[in-house]
């Protein structure tokens, strides 16, 4: 007998129909619905803001979180906020807060992004607008990258640029020509250092160098390029005493600022934090004698550098998140974060010779983080702060922005992994070297085709 | 593919864990349908059954499951394929985080770039990004594995409140250690099911990289087991075990012939651990070890173990690790291989994290694995899994182009009993770690760091490492000059040393973190050592050891005989006095002196009349990386 047998075919197939439909939503449903992170908390209960190591001096965005968190346990009942720190690097940063959230993940309310990052962020929809805020007196163009249509997704926390430190003794260097001439100087390995290991700051100081020969340059189409990268080599190459530190293959911002720092160079290209590192070591800055190092602008623009703080489009504390932005991004935090932890300000208006003791006053640091253990040097006179301010102003008037495009990280990687063989090997790049960058940097920013980085 | 529709079905049923019950489910439901279907006496058997038992609904159900299962099945393959077809890459570009071993993070990053590119000529967008990134702590690797919330690494304070956390590494959706014993060892541990095995992708065999010339001494290059190997080897080397996998592997190797807790095997385990003490070089991992040799002028007398594919980084000229990060050549090395080894056998371990994943990631994890087909990394220099070496290594030279089938890896057990053989194959140290909290080490030397948070943070990482070591070291934390109080020529017996890995270990790293300098005080760091030498000596069990965490300013007033303008050198007098004579009576103390921020210390006049007696390390103190510093003291202090 067979075992359809008890059914007539009119039924059989109504139950086999109802098996088939029940069989497809079974497979097909969980493929077209994205799983919910769910998530209503990010599980701690606080704001949790996402961002590189804090290398302001003593810590200052931590300073920043404490004194959020003071006010709101007396004040308006917001959730306190913790800092998540993902390592010292942006690709590391990047690729952390990416990942996190482009499956609707909420590890994270806030985010800050280094200014090329905004525009990917924003194109793969993982930000939320940030209503109520105004440019005021922030620098235009970190204010800018920020800004899409008539919504602000980034508001700018920090800004930097490239600023050239050098020993004195000898001349305010102007240009690259007056750095090649600078003659050897007896316990010094090598005049000048930069970042030219393969990460972001390869890419920074190759544009640098770029701008500094052809302001409007792109490194895919200017025809400087092959000279800029085979002067860049013939310095390091400089048998008796180079040019440039060859050290700075395998060197990023602290390995740049030992070097200096250990008086193995007598210039660095740094970030105006490492102002305030310099100013608090004795033998640099000895006390009620003139320092021994000074700051100028590089010989041509810089990189606009710095961070901005967005809101994450799956935070579940959205209202009180921008809140916390607004905080830390209000002018009596950013003359915190100048004055006392050397970053540079994304307001102008803080752009002044404030001391960190006014600074802290201002904002009602907490009274035990003022009494902190500190040394004479921390707390830098406003005399002292002025140079700095000078040149940061100066620069920051030249200072141009990188790429913007949603594909900027690729763009970034595929420069470095063309052009760093030829730096750390020290060999001739050539025309065809500048044919296959071209082509494959075209190809990075149009988020099209293969890069040859494989 | 069908590992692909297993993990699809797995989710269906709701569970990824369990691979093995999946199978079990899913060759039933087929089975059960194919036999239904075409064989008569199953119908008739369940005929009887339905007709008989469900009446009248039983042939209602079985028209309903045949129609499910069939559709199910049917509707799961064609999603699949349909999944690689119509999956739309340009709207959803994802990034990957990878997270593999140090020596194999830019082969992996190089395959990453590769497979994007192979997708971006296929989609004609960029729909992929793959971050490759390495920790080089196995132990803190571990860690943050079995206890998914700890990923967050160390948190920080500012005051009296914590405000954050430092991540341990990105979060990564793909894990590919060097051996499948690791994820076994995790998996067992770990009651989460966050980590899913999709087996081995590629298979790298051990080998001892000698030079041609010692090859020709050891004998044969192949068919020799690793002891016979290691008996006629110069200068054998291995990995870091407490911190590399590699390391940890071929301790496991090493020790795989003497394998059991009796005294015999014991014996032999701490003659093995002899001879490779012996050598001068240290790493902490394969590649560091090869990085050593290509920048050594002689590599006659030194033999490295480590995987093949590593080595043939090296024979390439490839860039190696942190220490050697540009291109360049070292003394031609072969490969002599031991003919009882097990193989790395690199699995691919897909990691889910609480509220991030999703179908569109899970689809492209899946595709990376596929992609990574053994043709591929064989030319990054790996074999197969099944141990067939690709045309790259055969042609390199100084390789063997036979098979070299893999063998199991170990199991989490023996990985277990490797490491607490480890610990008991070496001899344990009885260590004081003495931090200098004189004023002057209030000193910042970068950023927001003074130069006593950095004696801290090398202080805490000295403890990690011992107590990840398995060994029965024992650590004291002490101070000079005193706290709280004191001043003057008083030292801070903080905790006099305690079983690393005893219940008192906890009260280490808070009597470190609770350390501050006081206003001014002097720096008996000589009194100290004299002091620490004494206590340490006292265990005869132990290997004595000083580690002095200092900015290594020595500046007492107050000599052993009274006020006296040569202080310093008389504590000097009375330290080698006493080193002499624990000398007579076979007691070799050794000490570490960690000269923090003070370059050219270890070679200046204070430290010379020690130097017989010391490892010396002036350190930098910004330096990022204590751990590097730290494997190398402690390897040091075991060697004596």
């Amino acid at each position: 007998m067979s075992v359809l047998s008890p059914l007539t075919g009119r039924w059989r197939w109504t139950a086999a129909l109802a098996g088939i439909l029940v069989g497809l939503g079974w497979v097909v449903v969980p493929h077209l619905v994205e799983p919910d992170a769910g998530c209503g908390d990010n599980g701690s209960g606080m704001i949790t803001v996402a961002a590189g190591t804090d290398v302001s001096f003593n810590t200052q965005r931590r300073t920043l979180l404490r004194v959020w968190n003071e006010r709101v346990r007396k004040l308006n009942g917001d959730p306190e906020a913790r800092l998540e720190e993902i390592g010292s690097l942006a690709d590391v940063q990047r690729s952390q807060m990416i990942g996190a959230l482009q499956s609707g993940g909420c590890r994270y309310d806030a985010l800050a992004l280094d200014l090329p990052w905004i525009e990917e962020f924003y194109r793969r929809g993982l930000l939320a607008p940030l209503r109520g805020f105004a440019q005021e007196d922030r620098h235009p163009q970190a204010w800018q990258a920020g800004v899409r249509g008539k919504n602000t997704y980034a508001v700018p926390f920090d800004s930097d640029v490239a600023l050239l430190y050098y020993r004195t003794g000898g001349q305010r260097p102007q240009s690259w020509a007056d750095i090649d001439k600078v003659p050897r100087k007896a316990g010094y390995e090598a005049t000048y250092a930069g970042q030219f290991a393969s990460y972001e700051g390869l890419t920074v100081n190759l544009l640098e160098l770029l701008w500094s020969v052809d302001p409007g340059g792109t490194l895919e189409s200017s025809p400087r390029t092959i000279k800029v990268v085979n002067e860049l080599i013939g310095r390091m190459n400089r048998p008796v005493f180079p040019a440039v530190w060859r050290e700075s293959v395998v060197s990023a911002e602290q390995e740049t600022t030992e070097a200096f720092l250990d008086g193995k160079v007598l210039m660095m290209r740094n970030w105006p934090y490492v102002y305030r590192i310099l100013a608090s070591q004795e033998n640099l800055n000895p006390p009620g004698r003139p320092r021994l190092f000074a700051v100028t602008q590089l010989p041509g623009p810089s990189v606009l550098g710095g961070h901005s703080l967005a809101l994450a489009r799956t935070s579940p504390h959205k209202d009180a998140t921008r809140r916390l932005i607004e905080f830390l991004t209000g002018s009596e935090a950013q003359q915190l974060l100048f004055s006392c932890g050397g970053f540079a300000p994304s307001r102008i208006g803080a752009l002044r010779e404030t001391s960190c003791a006014q600074a802290q006053r201002r904002l009602a640091v907490p009274d035990d983080e003022r009494a902190a253990p500190v040394t004479g040097s921390d707390n830098l006179p406003e005399e002292q702060l002025k140079p700095l301010v000078n040149e940061l102003r100066k620069a920051f008037e030249k200072a141009r922005l990188r790429p913007v495009s949603s594909f900027y990280s690729e763009y970034s990687t595929t420069l470095q992994c063309h052009l760093y063989p030829y730096l750390r090997d020290r060999s001739t790049f050539d025309a065809a070297g500048l044919r296959s960058l071209r082509d494959a940097l075209q190809a990075a920013l149009r988020g099209t085709g293969p890069t040859g980085c494989g | 593919m069908l590992t692909t529709l297993l993990a699809t079905f797995a989710t269906r049923v709701g569970t990824e864990a369990d691979t093995a019950v999946v199978w079990g489910v899913f060759c039933l439901a087929a089975s059960s349908l194919l036999a239904l279907l075409f064989i008569p006496r199953v119908r008739g058997w369940t005929t009887w059954v339905w007709t008989h038992s469900l009446w009248p609904v039983g042939p209602y159900l079985l028209w309903f499951a045949l129609g499910g299962m069939a559709t199910s099945l049917l509707a799961g393959f064609v999603l699949d394929e349909a999944g690689r077809l119509s999956y739309e890459p340009c709207e959803t570009r994802i990034d990957l985080r990878v997270l593999t071993a140090p020596e194999s993070r830019a082969a992996f990053q190089h395959l990453g770039d590769q497979f994007a590119d192979d997708q971006a000529a296929a989609a004609g967008c960029r729909p992929v990004r793959i971050n490759v990134f390495a920790q080089s702590s196995v132990s803190a690797l571990e860690d943050a594995f079995v206890h998914q919330v700890q990923w967050s690494g160390s948190t920080f304070a500012k005051g009296p409140a914590q405000v954050g956390s430092a991540l341990l590494t990105p979060q990564p959706d793909v894990w590919i250690p060097p051996s499948s014993a690791l994820v076994d060892d995790l998996l067992e541990q770990d009651q989460d099911d966050g980590l899913v095995s999709l087996g081995s992708i590629a298979s790298s065999p051990l080998v001892l990289a000698v030079t041609q010339e010692q090859a020709d001494r050891i004998g044969q290059r192949t068919g020799q087991t690793l002891q016979e190997i290691l008996a006629k080897a110069v200068g054998p080397a291995r990995p870091n075990p407490e911190t590399s996998e590699m390391g940890l592997m071929v301790s496991y190797d090493l020790y795989r012939g003497h394998f059991s807790s009796s005294q015999r095997h014991r014996e032999a385990r701490q003659a093995d651990e002899q001879r490779l003490a012996k050598t001068t070089m240290t790493g902490r991992g394969p590649a560091d070890l090869l990085c050593a040799v290509r920048r050594s002028a002689d590599a006659s007398e030194v033999a490295p173990l480590v995987s093949e594919q590593v080595l043939f980084d090296y024979a390439a000229g490839s860039p190696l690790g942190s220490l050697c990060p540009a291109s360049g050549q070292g003394t031609p090395l072969v490969a002599v291989y031991p003919s009882d080894t097990r193989a790395l056998d690199f699995p691919f371990v897909r990691v889910s994290w609480t509220g991030q994943g999703g179908n569109a990631r899970h689809q492209l994890i899946d595709r990376f694995h596929d992609w990574l087909t053994p043709g591929r990394l064989q030319t990054m220099g790996f074999r197969s899994p099944s141990g067939t070496a690709g045309d790259r290594l055969s042609r390199a030279g100084g390789f063997s182009h036979q098979g070299i089938p893999p063998g199991s890896a170990p199991s989490a057990a023996e990985l277990r009993d490797t490491r607490a053989y480890l610990g008991q194959a070496r001899r344990p140290l009885n260590t004081i770690l003495a931090l200098d909290i004189s004023g002057s080490m209030s000193q910042k030397v970068a950023s927001q760091v003074t130069k006593l948070d950095r004696a801290r943070i090398l202080a805490r990482t000295t403890v990690r490492l011992l107590g990840s070591a398995g060994s029965a070291d024992r650590v004291g934390i002490w101070s000079f000059p005193q706290w709280p109080g004191g001043g003057g020529l008083s030292i801070g017996r903080l905790l006099d040393p305690v079983d690393v890995r005893g219940p008192q270990a906890d009260r280490l790293n808070p009597e470190i973190n609770r350390l501050v300098t006081p206003n001014g005080g002097s720096s008996p760091l000589y009194k100290t050592l004299l002091e620490a030498l004494n206590q340490v000596s006292a265990d005869t069990s132990r290997t004595p050891s000083v580690v002095v965490l200092t900015d290594a300013d020595d500046s007492v007033k107050i000599g052993p005989d009274g006020p006296s303008p040569n202080a310093s050198q008389q504590w000097l007098e009375q330290v080698r006095n006493r080193i002499n004579e624990l000398h007579k009576d076979e007691i070799y103390p050794h000490i570490a002196v960690l000269a923090i921020g003070n370059r050219g210390w270890c070679t200046g006049k204070e430290a010379r009349p020690l130097q017989r007696y010391l490892h010396c390390h002036d350190q930098d103190a910004t330096d990022g990386d204590p751990e590097s510093l730290l494997t190398e003291v402690i390897a040091e202090l075991r060697r004596g």
